[in-house]
């Protein structure tokens, strides 16, 4: 190519620069302007791609008491390097709105993927100001006189190559026999948008967010039943939550399903989860501590969160040697809430990943 | 700087010659040349009255500048490294970051020039210099004018990105 710019003949110009070199460019890119290098040619487009091959999890927390100013910085974070973002979750304090905060979020993000939002007993992530961990159990403390200060996000993003994703709501219900039809049909939804995008019906994950107050026991028993024992289900119990189509407040709890692209590019690996977690944290990403866990005992008196009661069978399987080595520091520190007195345990891995196989 | 000897103040300082693309040789000071990883690496094979280095990539302009850069670093950190000894403040870092930014700031052609040849030399803080500018350059742009901006040619087809 060779094309007169000013006084000079360029030849070649930036494509004299080894491809290494440019792929190094183009990873220091904040996410939209990636985006836009991702259009300029094939070539570039080919680097883009390359550079996200591997699924990628991104989370910011700010204490910003100002809701504009911390979506601002949570987003600006998140998007300060490479990334497209398939899914968006944000764990909130009280003192935001759920609705406002959803709407700032797909301001900046788009309209076209999942977000969901909730409310936390708290938050722990890495402080967009500070860089370094930060937790804040709103349960314990920053009460005041003037009531909780319970101002706070955090915001994680996802991309995840091979995967399709999509929320999937479980209306409320009152007790009975519409409720069974409700839950049939939440599950059927499921596995309906997962064949419709992968060559099975069982999705390889499904994080869910449930009311606080909802019986999650039957609809888990059922998706049990019915998901293959591949699909890992992880989820976060919260105060209330708010999803992309949702007018507010007239869900049980949302599924954000995470199914195989059956028309994925070659080259791209097989996403699979392990593992699971909790609330009052982060529901993914890399997840540090987590600050309240509610634990449930079974009649034998086992602790688990419902969230990984599922997997009762499989628990060992989840949480043992295989996830501890595969994650450096898997150490969590839970703390069980039992009426209002606080227990800490020590209790290896719950949490949750992402791996590419 | 072509053509021209580096008369050094006592005691005589070890020096390397460099040999640009174009033939110019530059004699420069031992720590100035080992700057460069590459020249580094191949330093302690080299007969001590044969240390020339043949830079079939580096156009003297180019080479020029690298040499300033490297002085520059190697000065730099002699007096960071003094003013943290006498434990007195010194803005050093921040100097040399300044320096840096005015160093790096060139016409992109130039700047490709420097890239290249601190990516053929491996001298890593250039490099890593050279390419956050080029990332900066790209920052904020719309691909029709990341193309214009670097002289690139539109091969896409539609891209599914297009509209973010």
């Amino acid at each position: 190519m060779e094309e007169v710019a000013g006084k000079k003949v360029v030849v070649g110009g930036i494509n004299l620069i080894g491809e290494d070199t440019l792929e190094e460019i183009l990873s220091r890119l904040p996410a939209s302007s990636f985006a836009s290098a991702t259009c300029v040619n094939r070539s570039w487009s080919h680097l883009c791609n390359r550079i996200l091959t591997k699924p990628k999890l991104v989370s910011a927390l700010s204490l910003n008491p100002n809701l504009n100013v911390a979506v601002s910085e949570v987003v600006e974070k998140v998007l300060a390097q490479p990334i497209r973002p398939h899914f968006a979750i944000a764990s909130i304090g009280s003192k935001f709105s759920l609705p406002a905060t959803r709407k700032l979020i797909a301001s900046r993000l788009g309209t076209g993927i999942p977000i969901i939002v909730s409310e936390a007993y708290g938050i722990i992530g890495k402080d967009v100001l500070t860089g370094h961990h930060k937790e804040v159990n709103w349960l314990e403390t920053d009460v005041d006189e003037t009531g909780k200060n319970c101002a706070g996000i955090v915001l994680t993003v996802g991309f995840l190559p091979g995967l399709k994703v999509c929320s999937i709501p479980l209306m409320k219900t009152v007790e009975g026999p519409s409720q069974q039809s409700t839950i049939d049909k939440f599950v059927t939804d499921i596995k309906d948008y997962t064949a419709s995008v992968s060559d099975c019906n069982s999705p390889v994950g499904i994080i869910l967010f449930a009311d606080r107050n909802a019986d999650m026991g039957a609809v888990l028993e059922k998706m049990d039943c019915a998901m293959s024992k591949e699909t890992i289900i992880i989820g976060d119990e919260s105060n209330c939550f708010l999803w992309n189509d949702g007018e507010g407040f007239k869900e049980d709890a949302i599924a954000l399903v995470f199914a195989t692209d059956r028309d994925k590019p070659g080259g791209i690996g097989e996403v699979h989860f392990s593992l699971a977690l909790s609330t009052g944290v982060s529901p993914v990403g890399p997840v540090y501590k987590a600050a309240s866990v509610r634990v449930v005992k079974d009649e034998e008196g086992i602790c688990y969160t419902w969230l990984t009661a599922r997997r009762k069978g499989s628990l060992e399987k989840l949480d043992g040697q295989v996830i501890l080595e595969e994650i450096d520091d898997m150490y969590l520190r839970l703390i069980e809430l039992v009426k209002g007195l606080t227990v800490t345990r020590n209790m290896e891995s719950f949490s949750h990943h992402l791996q590419n196989f | 700087m072509k053509d021209s000897f580096n008369p050094s103040i006592e005691p005589p300082k070890k020096t390397v010659t460099l040999v640009s693309s174009d033939g110019y040789d530059f004699e420069v000071e031992e720590e100035v040349a080992l700057e460069s990883q590459v020249i580094k690496d191949g330093f302690e094979d080299k007969a001590v009255d044969d240390r020339e280095y043949l830079l079939f990539n580096v156009h003297s302009d180019t080479l020029e500048l690298i040499i300033k850069y490297c002085e520059k670093h190697v000065s730099s950190r002699k007096s960071i490294s003094a003013a943290a000894a006498s434990s007195s403040s010194s803005n050093g870092e921040e100097a040399l970051k300044e320096w840096d930014e005015h160093f790096i700031s060139v016409d992109t052609n130039t700047l490709y020039d420097i890239l290249m040849a601190a990516d053929y030399l491996n001298i890593k803080s250039l490099l890593d210099l050279a390419i956050q500018k080029v990332a900066d350059t790209i920052h904020g742009r719309s691909p029709e004018q990341i193309r214009k901006k670097f002289n690139i040619e539109n091969d896409s087809i539609i891209d599914p990105w297009a509209s973010e």
